[in-house]
């Protein structure tokens, strides 16, 4: 994952200010101010998209989505939220369409190859094993309890947003989240 | 209500959404359904532990080159054509309603939900639920093996007098219905001694071994002595260890817990853990997510081994969340120590106004505790 050094040097800049300036200049067309906020961002919106998904692979073809529809849509971006919220939005947007038009040509539950990431995951970032449970029991939740979960306990979403972003009854949020904590509860104590 | 949908609303109890009606009726539900409160609790710990995931996950590749590539095959910028899932009018991105939307960092602290449940029903049972009466028994529950209270077997539902010990052997466990405060479950290979039972004290020994506590009751109303400190309900949930040297360990799961010795205090939220020392009383508390280095810098300063190899260490390792155990040193360290903690502490978290460096380094007890007060917001 070399980085030309430039964009190494922008990618370090963390600072609200250095991001403004680098929304900026990528509003601007600037390609390598994007790469910059890539580089900042990709960690992040990739575990987003990986436990909404609950599958590493396509995962990260979600991950491309976003960030192209990012370089799209940055033109009409305010500055009225962070770059981050902003990004991380329309990231649970793009991973939510891609959950509606793709006929389940991803497995919804763990594989052996799932748990491999994760164990993967777990080497390289020293992901205490209580957490590696629970990414895996998130994992293998049903789509619509795992992604109301990963929304409303991991993000921090309200049962009205994501009632909006889902396009359901906010009762609906509440009973998938309450479903998904029983599974937990159940899975957890295995 | 069921217990389903109580378990369902538990959210918007704790964060006061429920309409006056709703709350009451959830209250007295809690008051009486112990799977309900145990529930409460576990999302308190669910929490905890979602919390600590990692915020990010590397993906397995550098995805760049390929992003770039499409992006530089459509250099046009549409915003204006493009639809997002969601309502069909709905042609932008919405800004975040939340501070919430910011995600974990600024979330609006459910971490603490079995907090504020235990909370609201301490209040509760200060208010409406009758005071037990002075020498209360404890009722004590069986649930594996054969717990024996004195020399006699513990049947189903049989009482824990004053002065008298429940022990376990290894392969038996037991619960105990603390008057009417909570529940204690002592594990196996454990010894306890209920030693004050009344309408302003309700007090135990735990003499070896683990116990569980979920405690219902206004803070310092439920207190537990170990050889090393003397552990105060702040409104809780908590483990307890001890042992066969008198060494204490306290996880606390939900709310704060004080552990206390000949006037040393180490206060102990949600997600912290705190070591006790027979002679030596309860160690620094800390977060045990924080760093191994961290742990073990910190275990060392504890015990006056290597101070200042350790405490350098330890200041390197410490992030915002680690003031927790910053603040906890300043009083506990020389003045020249205490000042590099200032210093860092500092740089982590600014002094509010009105608190200043002479003050902190002179342990200006007011200005401890208002630097804590700022601080605490970060201590979930």
């Amino acid at each position: 994952m070399a980085m030309e050094p430039a964009v190494a040097a922008r990618a370090g800049q963390g600072a609200a200010s250095d991001i403004t300036l680098l929304v900026e200049q990528a509003q601007a067309g600037d390609q390598s101010a994007f790469e910059a906020l890539y580089r900042l961002h990709v960690g992040r919106v990739n575990a987003l998209c990986r436990r909404m998904l609950g599958n590493p692979g396509w995962a990260e073809d979600v991950v491309q989505d976003a960030f192209v529809r990012a370089w799209l849509m940055l033109g009409g971006f305010r500055h009225e939220s962070s770059f981050g919220s902003w990004l991380y939005r329309l990231t649970v947007n793009v991973a939510l369409l891609e959950l509606r038009t793709t006929k389940r040509r991803h497995s919804r539950v763990v594989t052996c190859e799932n748990v491999t990431e994760f164990e993967k995951n777990r080497e390289s970032t020293a992901t205490p094993e209580s957490a590696l449970d629970l990414e895996k029991a998130v994992a293998s939740l049903p789509e619509q309890a795992r992604i109301v979960f990963v929304l409303h306990e991991i993000e921090g979403y309200q049962h009205e947003e994501i009632a909006q972003m889902l396009g359901t009854a906010v009762g609906t949020s509440k009973a998938q989240l309450h479903r998904a904590r029983q599974l937990l509860r159940e899975r957890l104590k295995r | 209500m069921t217990c389903g949908k109580i378990q369902q609303e538990l959210d918007d109890f704790v964060t006061g959404r429920l309409v006056p009606a709703e709350k009451s009726e959830v209250e007295r539900h809690l008051l009486t359904c112990r799977e309900c409160r145990s529930y409460a609790v576990w999302i308190g710990d669910l929490d905890l532990k979602a919390a600590a995931l990692p915020d990010t996950i590397e993906p397995s590749r550098d995805l760049w080159p390929d992003i770039l590539s499409r992006i530089s095959a459509r250099p046009d910028r549409s915003a204006h054509i493009i639809r997002l899932p969601g309502r069909s009018d709905t042609p932008a991105l919405p800004a975040p309603k939340s501070a919430g939307s910011a995600r974990r960092g600024s979330r609006p602290l459910p971490i603490a939900a079995a907090f504020f449940v235990l909370i609201a029903l301490s209040s509760l049972l200060t208010l409406n639920v009758q005071q037990p009466n002075e020498q209360t028994a404890w009722t004590v529950t069986g649930l594996a093996g054969t717990p024996m209270i004195g020399v006699r077997p513990a049947s189903e539902g049989g009482s824990l007098p004053v002065g008298e010990w429940l022990e376990t052997d290894g392969a038996s466990r037991a619960e105990i219905e603390v008057a009417n405060i909570g529940q204690v479950e002592l594990r196996p290979n454990s010894r306890l001694r209920v030693l004050r039972s009344g309408a302003n004290e309700h007090r135990m020994a735990l003499d070896k071994g683990s116990m569980s506590a979920l405690i219902l009751a206004p803070p310092r109303l439920f207190f537990v002595e170990t050889p090393s400190a003397l552990a105060v309900d702040l409104g809780c949930a908590y483990e307890l260890t001890v042992d066969s040297k008198g060494n204490g360990h306290l996880a606390v799961t939900a709310g704060w817990v004080a552990l206390e010795y000949e006037g040393r205090q180490s206060l102990v939220p949600a997600g912290a853990s705190c070591v006790s020392r027979p002679g030596s009383g309860p160690g620094t508390p800390y977060f045990t997510d924080a760093s191994a280095d961290f742990q073990t810098a910190l275990n060392e300063i504890d015990l006056g081994f290597s101070l200042d190899a350790a405490l350098g260490e330890l200041l390197r390792k410490s992030r915002v969340r680690d003031t927790l155990s910053l603040w906890h040193l300043l009083p506990r360290l020389s003045a020249e120590r205490r000042e590099l903690v200032w210093e860092r502490l500092n740089e982590l978290l600014p002094a509010p106004e009105g608190v200043t460096r002479e003050g902190i380094l002179g342990l200006n007890q007011p200005m401890l505790d208002r630097w804590k007060d700022d601080l605490e917001q970060f201590w979930f």
